[in-house]
This record gives structure tokens, C-alpha cells and sequence, in this order.
């Protein structure tokens, strides 16, 4: 019952953002956020996949350290996201940084499940 | 995007050239090469023998592979020169005349012979101890290098196998050592060639104006004639190339023919060319070999051992390395000088 009450209150401020913002400022947001974001740890996630090859005998705290990148990443990308939309209307009543906030979580989560799935599974098979 | 682009502009303004040279360390790549610690595989995974299917194996039997890394990064040969266990060196003449694929091509090139030189040592030392057991194999010359001078060089690959040569006066030639008694007159000659799918062809090539040669190394290998041998094997496809396994994959072959397990429970590792007479030659990143078995804990790690007196001994660079690291190598660094001795060792502790 509380998660359909939590599910209808994320309804409630997805259509309070959509109303506000409409959809094409949002995915606009969202690109930017991606792309700065991108910009940003390109750089840092090619240093830990070079230092990587130099040292694969610490396969897994690269492989955790490159997991915490991903994190960060997804989580930059969608705060600048929310910077965005706030600069395109500062005077907004909507809470989109709540709304991608929630969706920076949703997609932790899956970056970590994936993450978990290389720690436990596909490298312990390929290094065995 | 408009909105963050200028908010943000004077922020990437300032650090646009930073952030390019920070790019250009990042991608550009320089002739040099790294060897880096890298890790064990088990030749289990490299070699499927379907025979002795429920023999218990208590040990494991794993090649070390090291991370030899062609052509690094400006930002990698910074890392690797600070790292206490990468080495950096100047590509050679050679190496540098290939592109990083044609590197790797050779490198599972020798990956492979290498695999062909275990199975022919271990069967015939296992049927020695097994009536079941039966070999043949067949020598053959293949295509093991190409000069930049080489005409066709795009249509000849590596491991192509060497069939003939019209040589003057219309002789055949067969044997690569009478190639160059043989091709004296012209400055061109037809060399019939056959490739991976079986499929012979022949190309004319010239000799280099400067060399006088015709740009092709070959190499006579002894390869498994499948129609004679039993058991069969599999080898299935890895991303890891370079012959020094050798000596591991002819242990883990021959261990898996004969009724006894040899591993004794050890986790048992190694590095070492082997060759058809079952000798053991030498290999390169020693050091970083050593750090990697060590890393990775195994029991016993097997090294070519050839002469005491030779400071670049395989053995005594890696003592040398381990005396360096504070690593106790007694009874855990092994050096050999055959295969023979690997199995006599092994034998000797489970007596």
C-alpha cells in the first residue's frame, strides 16, 4: 500500500514537471547534463582503464574504482540536468531536481547491479 | 543545453587546453613497449582433452601471462615508469615496422604452434606409460615475418604455409634453404603459398633493390596431424597469445593422459617455450612474471634454467628479482631444463 502511495506521489511530480517544463526542455536538460558529464569523466575513466592494463593484478580495486566512477557519473550527469532545467526557469514550482534525483538513483542502481555482476561473476569466470 | 553551455563557458574556456593536453597524453601513443604484471590461466581453459574424463585432479596447472603492452600512451609510460613492476623499453627495429594487429597476429601465431609443440611432447612422453596413446605430426614451414619492403605484403598472412618456389632454370624449390641458392638470376620469382582455409596461391615477388631479399621470414614448425592422434583436443580460442606457456600446457596435457595425478594438490604454475625435444627455452618479463605468480599465491612456480654462468639466466633474473622484492623463492621458485624435469621434481615430492 505504501509503495503504491509512493508510486502515485512520483506520478503526481513527474506530470507537475512535465506540465512546467514540457517534454523537449527536459530531454534538452538531460542532454546537457549527459554531455557535460561526459566531458567531465571521459578524461578520469580512460585514466583508470590505463592504469588498469599496468597493474591487473589489482584487477578488482580497479574494477570497484571504476564502478564508483560510473556512479559519480550517472549522478553528475543528472544533478547538471537539474541545473539545467533550473536555468532555464529559476522561478520553477515543480521539483525537477527531486524528480532527477530519484531517476540518478534508478540508474545507480542498475549501474551497481552491473558492477556487482562483473565483481562476482564475469571476472572470477575469465581470470579462473 | 544553451542555458549550461553559458553559464559554463568561462569555466571551459579556462580549462580547454588543459583538458586537450590532458587528451593528447591520454591517446597519443609512442614507440615504446611496457611488460606489466598480469595473471594466471589455467590450461584447462586453453586445452579440452576428452579423455580420463573422471580422473580426479586435485591440483591446478596455469600458464602466466604478463601484460605486454605495444605502442602504450604518453600517460601509461609515465605510470609505467613510476610502477616498481612494469618495465619500459624501446621497441625494436622490428616491432616498430608492424602495427599493433599484425603484433598480436604473430603473438597468437606463436600462441598457437606453441600449443601444437605441448600436445606432440606430452603425448609422446605419455606413450611411453600409455598404449592408447598415438601421435603423428607433420613440419611445415610458415610465414612468421614480413619486411616493409615485401610486395603483396596484404595478401600473404602470417602462419601462411611456404609450398614452393619457381626458382631458375625452372627448378622447384621446396626446402627454404635452397631459396636463395635457387633465385640468383631474376629479380623476380613465383612463390606458391597456401593459407589458413587450405587454399594454395602464388604471387610473384620481387627482391628489395637495397636487401636483395624477398621481405618473408619463415619458420619450420612440427604440427599435429589430427588424422593419426588419439585422444583428440580442443583449443579453444583466447585472447592470450606468445609461446611461453609451452612448458605449463605440456605438463596439464601430459597430466591429464596418464593415470596418475601429478599436481599433488599444488597450485602449479610456470613459464618456459618448450620444444620438440621436450627442453625448455627462455622467455621475456621475468619480473614481471614473478610478481604476478607471487601475487596470486601459487604453490610451485616452474623457470627456465639453462646456465648458472649466464647473467640473463631466466633462474637467476628471477632470484635476483626476488631478492630485490623480500620474496623467500626456496622451494617455490623451480628452475628446469626440460620437461623431464618438471615431472621428476613433482615425482620427487610425492615420494
Amino acid at each position: 500500500m505504501d509503495l503504491k502511495r509512493r508510486l502515485f506521489a512520483l506520478r503526481i511530480k513527474w506530470e507537475s514537471v512535465r506540465t512546467e517544463f514540457g517534454i523537449r526542455a527536459l530531454l534538452d536538460a538531460l542532454c546537457a547534463g549527459c554531455v557535460y558529464a561526459t566531458l567531465a569523466f571521459f578524461p578520469l575513466f580512460l585514466v583508470l582503464v590505463e592504469l588498469m592494463l599496468l597493474a591487473m593484478h589489482r584487477l578488482y580495486t580497479f574494477t570497484v574504482l571504476l564502478i564508483l566512477a560510473a556512479l559519480a557519473f550517472v549522478y553528475v550527469a543528472n544533478r547538471l540536468a537539474a541545473y539545467a532545467l533550473k536555468l532555464k526557469r529559476p522561478a520553477h514550482e515543480s521539483d525537477a531536481a527531486g524528480l532527477f534525483r530519484l531517476h540518478a538513483y534508478a540508474w545507480m542502481t542498475v549501474v551497481l547491479v552491473v558492477g556487482l555482476l562483473f565483481l562476482i561473476v564475469f571476472i572470477p569466470a575469465m581470470t579462473a | 543545453m544553451n542555458e549550461l553551455t553559458n553559464k559554463a563557458w568561462p569555466v571551459v574556456r579556462l580549462l580547454l587546453v588543459p583538458y586537450l593536453a590532458f587528451l593528447f597524453l591520454l591517446f597519443f601513443q609512442i614507440d615504446y613497449e611496457i611488460d606489466a604484471p598480469g595473471g594466471l590461466t589455467e590450461v584447462s581453459r586453453t586445452i579440452e582433452i576428452a579423455y580420463n574424463e573422471d580422473k580426479v585432479i586435485e591440483g591446478t596447472i596455469s600458464t602466466t601471462f604478463i601484460m605486454a603492452i605495444p605502442r602504450p600512451t604518453f600517460f601509461m609510460f609515465i605510470a609505467g615508469y613510476f610502477s616498481p613492476y612494469a618495465t619500459i623499453t624501446k621497441m625494436s627495429a622490428t616491432s616498430t615496422s608492424y602495427t599493433n594487429n599484425e603484433l598480436r597476429e604473430i603473438s597468437f601465431l606463436d600462441k598457437a604452434t606453441s600449443v601444437d609443440a605441448s600436445i606432440i611432447v606430452a603425448y609422446q612422453a605419455a606413450s611411453a606409460v600409455n598404449d592408447e596413446i598415438e601421435i603423428g605430426y607433420e613440419i611445415k614451414t610458415l610465414v612468421f615475418g614480413k619486411a616493409t619492403y615485401l610486395s603483396h605484403y596484404d595478401e600473404i598472412d602470417f602462419g601462411d604455409e611456404f609450398v614452393a618456389v619457381a626458382g631458375d632454370g625452372d627448378q622447384v624449390v621446396t626446402a627454404i634453404a635452397d631459396i636463395a641458392a635457387a633465385t640468383v638470376l631474376a629479380t623476380a620469382y613465383d612463390f606458391t603459398l597456401r593459407n589458413a582455409d587450405g587454399e594454395t596461391y602464388t604471387l610473384s615477388l620481387a627482391k628489395d633493390a637495397e636487401t636483395g631479399k624477398f621481405g618473408l621470414t619463415f619458420r619450420t614448425y612440427h604440427l599435429v596431424d589430427r588424422s593419426v592422434t588419439y585422444p583428440l583436443y580442443e583449443n579453444p580460442q583466447s585472447n592470450i597469445g606468445g609461446p611461453s606457456g609451452g612448458l605449463l600446457q605440456t605438463l596439464y596435457v601430459y597430466n591429464i593422459l596418464i593415470a596418475e595425478d601429478i599436481t599433488r594438490g599444488l597450485r602449479i604454475a610456470g613459464t618456459g617455450t618448450i620444444d620438440y625435444d621436450g627442453s625448455v627455452g627462455y622467455i621475456g618479463g621475468v619480473k614481471q612474471k614473478i610478481m604476478t605468480a607471487y601475487f596470486a599465491g601459487v604453490d610451485v612456480f616452474f623457470i627456465p634454467y639453462l646456465d648458472a654462468g649466464y647473467s640473463a639466466d631466466n633462474y637467476m633474473e628471477a632470484v635476483r628479482v626476488c631478492e630485490a622484492a623480500g620474496i623467500d623463492y626456496e622451494g617455490w621458485l623451480v628452475g628446469v631444463d626440460s620437461f623431464q624435469d618438471v615431472v621428476d621434481w613433482l615425482a620427487a615430492r610425492g615420494d
